[in-house]
């Protein structure tokens, strides 16, 4: 018995992937970021599976479940069995995105875009108004809708999955639109098309609206995309409402199946390409919220940043872009994991803090609940992790959070560096494909050793570029926390 | 480099090639899969070169020889016309077949009349084939060509439209004219009867599917000009004819010409390939039936809308005009014997039925049996170029003997005859003299199989190497050789070799909704699955092609022979099994309480029941393979190492690595030590049949989660039957409920009793349209409740599941403070309505009023209310209406004009708001 646990002990220790510094062993995430859990999430009655968060100006927190119940939390901060949940409102069909917005509660669910209030004060919604219902469902379960993200020009911006799998699966109008609704007289104006399930739609702190999408078919990698008007984002379902949307939108052709992403502008010239590809598996395999970190450096050195959840893998990443050339770009890094449940919203806390609501809504995910509210807390520790990566017309260049220990970053031989792209496919998902070793010819680290300049040979625009960063340590001996990086390039910058 | 193997593949085009075809060979000729000398190999086998050159003392272990097909029967099976046409030119007839041509260098003369000798005595084995009973049906041609693009017939054949394909396709030449449908069906049901080596696989297909798609590849002979003089034939079931107008009486069918017309096995609103127009449309059936015993009969007929029962041309029930599902019945006396028998049909508008039941002498009210209804003769399908053929004896005599003489016998193996001749040896042979059938210029008298350059390049160097054929091959080739030659990579990938083509993965689907991406339409990958499957699970599905664990795939595992499983499996085992693949996990009560609680869904679990269906449990999520099936399947070591990393097994799976990175995230089970958590899963799903149902799985009809108002109403938002995408509930403490579909702007349906199961949310993703779970259901009118009509008798506007707005646009509804009962608000052009519903108590149980408040700015001129609607409305001495017999409605408050009217399926009973002040508010009391 003995025996055979090690013979199959030793076969598994050489399938499974090693990834990730954390499993070096001298740092831990949990060190620098700590999540805290809230016992109420065992709860079976109150059935804690979120779907959407918003946090409110009064320091509540309110969360929405699956089974369509709001409920305001409160007391969130402080010792996490001292926090406490209450009813709102019930009956939403699939609540998925909440807003706070001029004393009203915005709700993006399945049919609508709903707004709620509490007129009289005895904290539980009685007011709900239909503020947009423009777009369709057949009754499909797959029509989620996302959102309400309100832009610079106050209006707010709901994302419509398109519908999947067998009956009930009716072509109806807006599936797979970006929409955006003026709250103020309920009217809709389609933005984009050819989005597959926009499970997270965001508005930058600059007002530049990106949403993030779900592999699949037509969406052969998982994505985070810059939303435009007029945009086409690759998935033909919703084409046929094309013609309600009038232009530009009517011109887009339907792409053909098995062509390559970053050729695809040549018959398709409204397709915009990905901000950063999540390669399947290595970041996650269903991105969900994001949230940029506005909080100036209270949560940690990663300001100006974007984190963005998984629903699968329950981790967090992190996303930091850079607008080349007019097209934004840039590299996803692992950043916390663990977290019970997949993740599906994300918000930050008056308190700087990241409130991340899970649930498996009907998927399988990692972790070991069900659904759930936990928080993830800075400790105050900065951890040493790449904290930009950017393209250079030759390379890339790395800084970091700490100044690096200049002699082993100056080695080119601890950099890995490989390239692939993918084709746009009728098929459910796709390979990396068209891949290729690339060679780092030099590491040049800055004089306050706080970046490092890599040239790197046969750098190819429309593909994701994955560093792999071994042996680096902080210039006091810390190893990096996630040395790996994926860079979706683009753009290579002229100069 | 994958890529440009394609484009290459493609530039050269399969479906052009006049060459022999072995899929094989077609496969890896431009790959670096196969060397020259193995795909010389496959192509000895393929085109059976060892059947007239005896490879000596040593069998020829590399070459796997395909049988030609027995033609103990052909004359049963072949047309004559064919016979000729195909001995005569085998590469015209069908491109890409591995007959070879004998006659290629004869004088046309000699070479008619040894074909006309060879026909006849193909002939007389069992022919001439008799003439189809089959008669011509669109309907089973369609049927046939979804199955044949489903089933996995296009996964070596070509489909309808075979643009850009670019893996081997396998000819199917000139069905049309080669038989019936009754021989191509009985050849599809058993293909390997006539084709022993199994290379045309069983497909496991029934009688009725395997005759459908028959009907489908041979639908040439629907066309057929001949078919116009051939006998006409009867069918079981009834004829059908199908029309289309704007129907609101029964029409006279005789002015009439059907937009398509079949065969169907039953009277059924399900006609076969045909999709009914949503309304509007009218459907004849015809046939005889057949009466057993003399007796009164009692026919009941149901539709939705009119319909008419015509016995021996007498009208026994006629339900006709436009009505809600009802029921009419009529008795007549039938002598045994048939008797002609006319359903007559149509739909105007709305939901449609239709149903025909029966009681007679010792026989209960029930349908009836398909048994006793025969379509009316019909016009068969029948070959292409069909002639008048007798047998002369004397010609096929003769036929006879050249069938020995030419060889063809070494090939189509013939009970007491042989090759007149012997050919050369293998080991005789000298690849290059300049007359043999490698050379360009073939002599007269041997087969010319019309190779390719590079095809008689790879068989020359497979024959260079001729003295190691009798070498048996290394289990990795013996994998890759079988898996080539009978074309498992047309739908397998193994070491990342084969599948589909894109063009091709198109035609494997789903049968059932399940988000499994490709995994769950593509058959698996092969990878090492020697290791993975036990010796009786590889057996039953290589063997009997036993697919159940997939049965979400439409594709279908063809069933092998014997003689290609045996060798395949013992080599992918070599290949792929390594000895820990076999050890089992010790057998512990504590390893099923644990194993137990992991695959449930709950607190420390790992919600394997989210994506798996349990021992007949429903997966709460996704229902994929039955983890009660994994213990008669998998190896339980592979089974380990797989839920260890589950991509390092299978590329494209979607199982998730629940132990990341070889770490529990669960501390509490099995001492949170992975390797423990894994044995006890085993464990427990080593239980099988007799494994306890784990937590969160769905049991049919049970564990809901019921939303029971207590102390103030419930309002939920879902997805409910008859109302549609956006209905929203109202459930009253009062035990009396209400839906509001907030789309077309109507109260649909009340009930009583219980008010609705949540649960449904909570399940699976919820992915249907639910019922409500009480009694005393009633469903109010279609169409809005407030509309501008032009005239009184306009008709009232209809409403389907997608219409919006109709009724005007919601705006949402308020809780009261004081009860919290909603009132629904919605705009109608310049009218802005409340309604706000409420219960009332009575004896017998709740009913509901519905209050309106009305108001405008401008005159709502025409505007009206549709209060009710049935087939009969009838004013009551206390001023209510009555509905039907059933529905009580009482109107009061601000109405005026309240008026019966006819309207589309009887009578409405509408009113007109009455505006003072800019406001209207009334009250419609509903009991039922």
């Amino acid at each position: 018995m003995v025996n055979r646990m090690k013979a199959i002990r030793g076969v598994i220790a050489a399938l499974t992937i090693v990834g990730g510094g954390s499993l070096l062993g001298a740092v831990n995430e949990s060190d620098y970021y700590e999540i805290v859990s809230y016992p109420q999430s065992d709860d079976q009655k109150l059935r804690l599976e979120i779907c959407s968060m918003a946090s409110l100006k009064d320091g509540n927190l309110m969360v929405g479940t699956r089974t369509g119940d709001l409920f305001m939390v409160e007391n969130a901060y402080g010792d996490p069995a001292e926090a406490t949940f209450k009813k709102w409102a019930r009956g939403m069909n699939h609540p998925l995105g909440l807003l706070e917005h001029e004393g009203w509660i915005y709700l993006s669910q399945r049919g609508e875009l709903t707004r709620l209030k509490d007129s009289t004060g005895d904290g539980k919604a009685d007011i709900f108004e239909t503020v947009c219902d423009e777009w369709q469902i057949s009754g499909n379960y797959h029509e989620y809708n996302f959102g309400p993200r309100l832009d610079k020009e106050g209006f707010m911006w709901v994302t419509l999955n398109k519908p999947f799998g067998g009956e009930p699966y009716g072509r109806v109008d807006w599936r797979g639109w970006a929409v955006r609704v003026d709250p103020r007289t309920g009217k809709m104006h389609p933005m984009c098309a050819g989005l597959r399930s926009p499970a997270g739609v965001e508005v930058s702190p600059d007002g530049d609206v990106f949403y993030s999408d779900n592999q699949g078919e037509w969406c052969n990698a998982s994505k985070i995309a810059h939303l435009e008007f007029g945009d086409f984002h690759g998935h033909p379902h919703g084409l046929p409402t094309a013609k309600l949307a009038g232009p530009p939108f009517d011109k887009i052709t339907s792409p053909k199946s098995g062509t390559w992403m970053k050729d695809l502008h040549k018959t398709v010239p409204q397709f915009k390409m990905p901000a950063v590809w999540l390669p399947y598996q290595k970041m996650g395999k269903s991105p969900s919220g994001m949230k940029w970190d506005t909080s100036g450096g209270k949560f940690g050195p990663f300001a100006g940043q974007m984190f963005i959840a998984d629903q699968h893998h329950a981790w967090v990443m992190r996303v930091a872009m850079e607008k080349i050339d007019g097209h934004w770009q840039g590299a996803a890094f692992r950043f916390r994991e663990g977290f019970q449940c997949g993740i599906i919203r994300l918000a930050f806390g008056q308190d700087h803090s990241l409130f991340v609501g899970m649930s498996n809504a009907g998927w399988s995910g990692l972790g070991n609940r069900p659904w759930g509210l936990q928080r993830l807390v800075w400790t105050g520790k900065t951890p040493f992790e790449i904290h930009t990566m950017k393209a250079r017309p030759d390379g890339f260049e790395l800084t970091f959070t700490e100044p690096v220990h200049a002699a082993v970053a100056a080695n080119a031989e601890n950099y890995k560096m490989e390239s692939y792209t993918y084709q746009l496919r009728s098929g459910y998902g796709g390979p990396e494909d068209d891949q290729q070793d690339l060679k780092i010819v030099s590491a040049t680290v800055s004089d306050d050793s706080k970046s490092v300049r890599l040239k790197v040979d046969g750098l190819r625009a429309g593909y994701v570029h994955e560093l792999h960063v071994s042996n680096l340590k902080s210039r006091s001996d810390v190893p990096l926390l996630h040395p790996e990086a994926y860079y979706t390039l683009v753009k290579i910058p002229q100069s | 480099m994958a890529l440009a193997a394609l484009m290459l593949l493609s530039a050269t085009g399969f479906s052009a090639f006049a060459q022999p075809i072995a899929p094989g060979y077609e496969r890896f000729k431009n790959g670096k899969t196969l060397d020259s000398a193995a795909l010389g190999e496959i192509l000895l086998g393929g085109l059976s070169c060892a059947s007239c050159h005896a490879s000596g003392d040593a069998a020829p272990m590399r070459i796997s020889t395909k049988t030609a097909p027995d033609l103990s029967r052909a004359g049963a099976r072949i047309t004559p016309q064919y016979l000729r046409a195909f001995l005569s030119d085998p590469h015209g007839v069908k491109p890409g077949t591995t007959m070879p041509d004998i006659f290629h260098a004869s004088e046309a003369a000699s070479k008619a009349g040894a074909v006309d000798y060879l026909t006849h005595y193909l002939v007389s084995l069992g022919g001439p084939i008799r003439a189809s009973e089959t008669a011509i049906s669109q309907s089973a041609a369609d049927t046939g060509k979804k199955l044949f693009h489903k089933v996995g017939c296009v996964a070596c054949h070509a489909p309808e439209d075979a643009a850009g394909i670019s893996t081997p396709i396998v000819p199917l030449g000139q069905l049309a004219m080669k038989s019936t449908v009754e021989e191509l069906a009985k050849f599809l049901v058993n293909p390997e009867h006539v084709r022993a080596s199994g290379r045309m696989p069983n497909l496991g297909l029934s009688g009725n599917e395997a005759k459908a798609i028959a009907v489908y590849l041979l639908r040439k002979q629907m066309t057929n000009l001949q078919k116009d003089s051939a006998e006409p034939v009867v069918a079981e079931g009834l004829r059908f004819e199908y029309f289309e107008g704007g129907f609101k009486t029964l029409p006279d069918f005789s002015k009439l010409k059907p937009k398509a017309s079949g065969v169907v096995s039953r009277l059924s609103l399900k006609l076969p390939g045909i999709k009914l127009k949503k309304d509007g449309f009218a459907i004849r059936f015809t046939g005889d039936l057949k009466i057993l015993k003399n007796g009164k009969h009692r026919f009941w007929l149901k539709s939705d809308d009119g319909s008419r029962l015509i016995i021996d041309g007498k009208t026994l029930i006629d339900h006709d005009g436009i009505h809600a599902a009802s029921e009419k019945h009529a008795e007549m006396m039938l002598k045994p014997g048939l008797h002609r028998f006319e359903v007559q049909y149509f739909e105007g508008g709305g939901q449609e039925a239709l149903g025909i039941q029966w009681k007679g002498p010792r026989r209960k009210r029930g349908a009836i049996p398909a048994g006793l209804l025969t379509a009316p003769k019909m016009t068969p399908m029948v070959p292409l170029k069909s002639e008048e053929f007798t047998v002369d004896p004397g010609k096929s005599q003769m036929g006879k003997q050249m069938f020995s003489m030419l060889r063809c016998v070494s090939c189509h193996e013939m009970e007491g005859l042989r090759p007149m001749r012997p050919a050369r040896t293998l080991a005789q042979l000298d690849v290059n003299n300049s007359i043999g059938c490698l050379s360009p210029g073939i002599r007269k008298g041997l087969p010319n199989y019309r190779l390719t350059k590079a095809q008689r390049a790879s068989i020359i160097s497979a024959l260079a190497g001729r003295a190691s054929l009798a070498q048996p091959l290394k289990p990795a080739e013996v994998v890759v050789r079988t898996m080539a030659t009978m074309n498992c990579y047309a739908c397998h990938k193994r070491d990342g070799v084969g599948g589909p083509d894109d063009k091709r993965s198109e035609f494997f689907t789903t049968n059932v909704e399940i988000d499994l991406g490709d995994e769950g339409s593509l058959p698996p990958s092969l990878t090492g699955v020697g290791g993975k499957l036990q010796e009786k699970a590889l057996e039953g599905i290589l063997l009997s092609g036993e697919h159940h664990v997939r049965y979400f795939m439409s594709t279908r595992m063809p069933r092998f022979q014997p003689a290609t499983v045996n060798p395949l499996m013992a080599a992918l085992i070599a290949e792929d099994r390594k000895p820990e693949h076999l050890k089992a996990p010790e057998f512990s009560e504590m390893g099923i309480k644990e194993g137990h609680q992991l695959v449930g869904i709950g607190l420390n679990t790992l919600g394997c029941v989210n994506c798996h269906n349990a021992n007949g449990g429903k997966a709460a999520g996704m229902p994929g393979i039955d983890l009660a099936t994994a213990h008669e399947r998998l190896n339980p070591g592979w089974f380990h190492g797989f839920l260890m990393n589950p991509l390092d097994y299978k590329k494209e799976t979607r199982m998730p690595s629940f132990w990341p990175e070889g770490k529990s995230l669960i501390k509490d089970v099995a001492g949170g030590n992975t390797h423990k958590q894994i044995d006890a899963i085993w464990t427990y799903l080593a239980l099988g049949k007799s494994m306890p149902l784990p937590a969160g799985v769905l049991i049919e009809g049970g564990g809901g989660e019921e939303l029971i108002p207590i102390g103030e109403p419930i309002v939920h938002r879902t997805f409910m039957n008859g109302v549609g995408p956006r209905s929203i509930l109202v459930g009253f403490p009062e035990r009396v409920h209400v839906a509001f579909d907030a789309n077309v702007m109507r109260l649909a349906k009340v009930w009583r009793g219980r008010f609705f199961d949540g649960s449904g949310v909570s399940s699976g993703r919820t992915d249907k349209f639910f019922e409500p779970l009480g009694d005393d259901i009633l469903d109010l009118p279609p169409g809005p409740a407030l509309a501008f009509l032009d005239k009184q008798d306009t008709p009232w506007p209809k409403a389907e599941l997608e219409d919006r707005n109709l009724g005007g646009r919601f705006l949402g509804y308020r809780l009261e403070s004081s009860n919290r009962q909603p009132s629904f608000r919605y705009q109608l052009e310049d009218v802005s309505v409340e309604e706000r519903i409420e219960p009332v108590m009575r004896a017998g149980g709740a009913s509901i009023s519905r209050h309106f408040e009305l108001r405008t700015e401008v005159p709502a001129q025409g505007l009206y209310f549709l209060a009710g609607a049935g087939k009969t409305i009838a004013r009551q001495d206390d001023g209510s209406w009555l509905i039907d017999g059933k529905v009580k409605i009482a109107l009061s408050g601000d109405v005026s004009d309240v008026n019966v009217r006819a309207g589309q399926r009887g009578k409405e009973l509408i009113l007109r708001p009455e505006f003072k002040g800019g406001f209207a508010n009334f009250k419609v009391d509903i009991r039922w």
